[in-house]
């Protein structure tokens, strides 16, 4: 678990990614679960503002048609 | 006091403007050769209320997540690709809502979003990797320590019998 949640950390940290952007698919696709449902904070390992950035920007994205609202 | 009036107004040209960015799928039945003048639209109308371009990205096909349904003419089109593009400006924030009624009305648009942004690039670009220029199995200069002064066994026990006694 711990592992996982450094990983997703390293993800925004490591690449520099300073604020979430909603074109930017690639970097929220990997806070999706197989389902297209947004990661739990406990999962994503955010601190709580950028959980609360990653969810606005997944939503904008869902809106725009740049991710899926659900996935079989 | 009217000189305190008059210097505590901001002026409506400059400090008021706030940074926006709009987001939008145009319909793909439109030309490649004529997303210029239906980009041009866009930016119009931004110029219009007096915004500001920053930054953008022309228009590209994109295949949408979700199938998309529009209505044109009398019938409703169902669309699974459109042409991706986004425009960052700076604009007055009481212009927003104007903006977004004319974006509404504009046919070629499938769907948009407006949103507060920063104005610095917020879209990350990907570093390509660098490779090392260090030759494998070289040893930097500096960072071999040398051993320190020798000890020899005699000297060693002399002193731990030394510090036995003490």
């Amino acid at each position: 678990m711990k592992n996982i949640q450094t990983e997703k950390e390293n993800v925004l940290i490591n690449t520099s990614v300073r604020r979430i952007d909603y074109k930017d698919t690639t970097t929220l696709k990997k806070f999706l679960t197989p389902h297209a449902r947004i990661m739990s904070r406990k999962k994503s390992g955010l601190s709580a503002k950028k959980q609360r950035e990653l969810s606005a920007a997944i939503k904008r994205a869902r809106f725009l048609g740049l991710l899926p609202f659900v996935s079989r | 006091m009217a000189e305190n009036s008059e210097s505590t107004k901001k002026s409506p040209d400059l400090g008021d403007l706030k940074v926006y960015e709009v987001g939008y799928f145009l319909v793909p039945l439109i030309a490649e050769s004529d997303l210029g003048t239906e980009v041009g639209k866009i930016q119009s109308a931004i110029e219009q209320h007096g915004g500001v371009s920053i930054s953008d990205e022309f228009p590209a096909m994109r295949s949408l997540a979700y199938e998309m349904r529009k209505a044109i003419g009398e019938r409703n089109q169902v669309f699974s690709t459109g042409y991706f593009g986004w425009i960052k400006f700076e604009i007055a924030p009481e212009s927003v809502e104007v903006l977004k009624g004319d974006f509404d009305k504009l046919g070629s648009i499938l769907r948009f979003i407006l949103v507060r942004t920063v104005r610095e690039n917020t879209l990350f670009a990907p570093r390509s990797p660098v490779l090392s220029t260090k030759q494998p199995g070289s040893i930097e200069e500096g960072r071999v320590r040398e051993p320190e002064s020798t000890i020899s066994d005699e000297e060693l026990d002399r002193s731990i019998e030394q510090l036995i006694a003490e």
